[in-house]
């Protein structure tokens, strides 16, 4: 019984690829048209059409962004001069190919309508965790040590953590919107050479390793 | 209740702005605009975590409207419906949130949570649960998991009878009902 996977459900959980480039585009900006036609030729099959298109202008430059949403909605690609950005709300690991194949389509349409270069990649994916059959509480217990849990006196009704690596970090906490839920947030820089696949891959993993760290099991 | 929403903001430590757009880290200075992305451990206990956007309830038609039913992942979640999801564990959302809001069971709910945590000792799991009889006639179940024995649990669903659930029963229209669940 001690080793019983507690059941868990993933209500809400967003991933977020950012990429910047080597030098702003800033010549894709003034003005954005042919990046925008490009882009939008390119993510057709996706799902994204020109209702889906915002430009916004702003007067300091790098927070001037295209923005492609998706419809439905639920992901959007989103163009600055100096990155690119691409969220998506509650995917499911079954989508995975793709996902992966809209991604590579939209960056690869603004890469080569800016002759732009890639400077460095990260991949975030935030997640709230809710437990089916345990308290937060009894599940993130083994993650404070005793010296931890002597730092405030009183009894603890909730613990988490945070792990900082030189390209990686992850954070767990006590979800502040679902009843018995944790708040998960995985961060991982990425080189320019992995291509998407494997960084989709190391997400998958890194996931996975904090869910069976955490004796958690459920649909991811 | 997450230290994210305790701490106050004015006992923030002051973090050093960047001004290229690189990654150190894992943190970009686009992240730092971001509350919710700061990994920071310096500054993770002020930070946001990104949830479901709220949508009002008149724009639901519009919403069911506009979306074909590849969409329906998409719950448009009434703001009363917050409070509910950070206080029950709901089973079939979809189903669950649109009974509640059909039947006006929320404030109900939310009522009864402080009336369960009384009676079963503290804080319990409470998970809402949609049951269909034989006749096809659904009752919205609110389930307390519990970790005492039969005897006590049913003394405390009684206890609870007594002391709020029968007062208000008929408020429930007999679409809501209460039990517990042992783990």
């Amino acid at each position: 019984m001690a080793d019983e996977k507690v059941q868990i459900e993933i209500p809400y959980g967003i991933i977020e690829y950012t990429a910047t480039f080597t030098r702003p585009i800033v010549q894709s900006f003034a003005p954005p048209t042919s990046m925008i036609v490009s882009v939008l030729d390119a993510l057709k099959p996706y799902g994204y059409t020109a209702d889906g298109v915002e430009v916004r202008s702003r007067e300091k430059l790098t927070e001037c962004v295209v923005e492609f949403r998706r419809t439905p909605p639920g992901a959007f690609l989103r163009v600055g001069p100096d990155k690119l950005i691409i969220t998506a709300e509650n995917l499911d690991w079954g989508d995975k190919e793709k996902f992966i194949a809209g991604m590579y389509a939209g960056i690869q349409a603004v890469l080569q309508v800016s002759a732009a270069e890639i400077a460095s990649q990260q991949m975030i994916l935030a997640m709230h965790v809710q437990l089916k059959n345990k308290t937060r509480k009894e599940v993130t217990a083994p993650l404070l040590s005793s010296v931890g849990y002597s730092l405030l006196s009183g009894e603890s009704i909730s613990q988490g953590v945070i792990l900082i690596q030189e390209n990686a970090s992850l954070l767990i906490d006590a979800s502040n919107t679902y009843a018995n839920g944790l708040f998960m947030r995985l961060i991982r820089k990425h080189s320019t050479e992995q291509t998407l696949e494997q960084i989709a891959a190391a997400l998958y993993d890194d996931e996975k390793r904090v869910l069976d760290g955490l004796k958690l099991e459920g649909d991811l | 209740m997450s230290l994210a929403r305790a701490y106050p903001t004015h006992l923030e430590q002051a973090h050093i702005r960047r001004v290229l757009p690189s990654i150190e880290n894992g943190i970009t200075h686009e992240q730092e605009k971001r509350p919710w992305q700061r990994p920071s451990v310096k500054t993770f206990i002020i930070y946001e975590q990104p949830a479901p956007k709220l949508k009002n309830y008149e724009d639901f038609s519009v919403l069911v409207g506009a979306y074909t039913e590849a969409q329906e992942s998409l719950v448009p979640v009434r703001r009363s419906f917050a409070n509910l999801e950070s206080t029950f564990i709901i089973e079939n959302r979809q189903s669950v949130l649109r009974f509640v809001e059909h039947h006006h069971l929320s404030w109900l709910l939310l009522e009864a949570e402080e009336h369960l945590q009384s009676v079963f000792g503290g804080p319990a799991i409470k998970v809402l649960s949609l049951l269909k009889d034989d006749e096809g006639v659904e009752t919205l179940v609110c389930y307390v998991k519990f970790a005492g024995s039969v005897a006590s649990g049913r003394q405390a669903l009684r206890n609870f009878d007594q002391q709020w659930w029968r007062a208000r029963f008929a408020l429930g229209g007999g679409k809501l009902n209460f039990d517990f669940d042992l783990i």
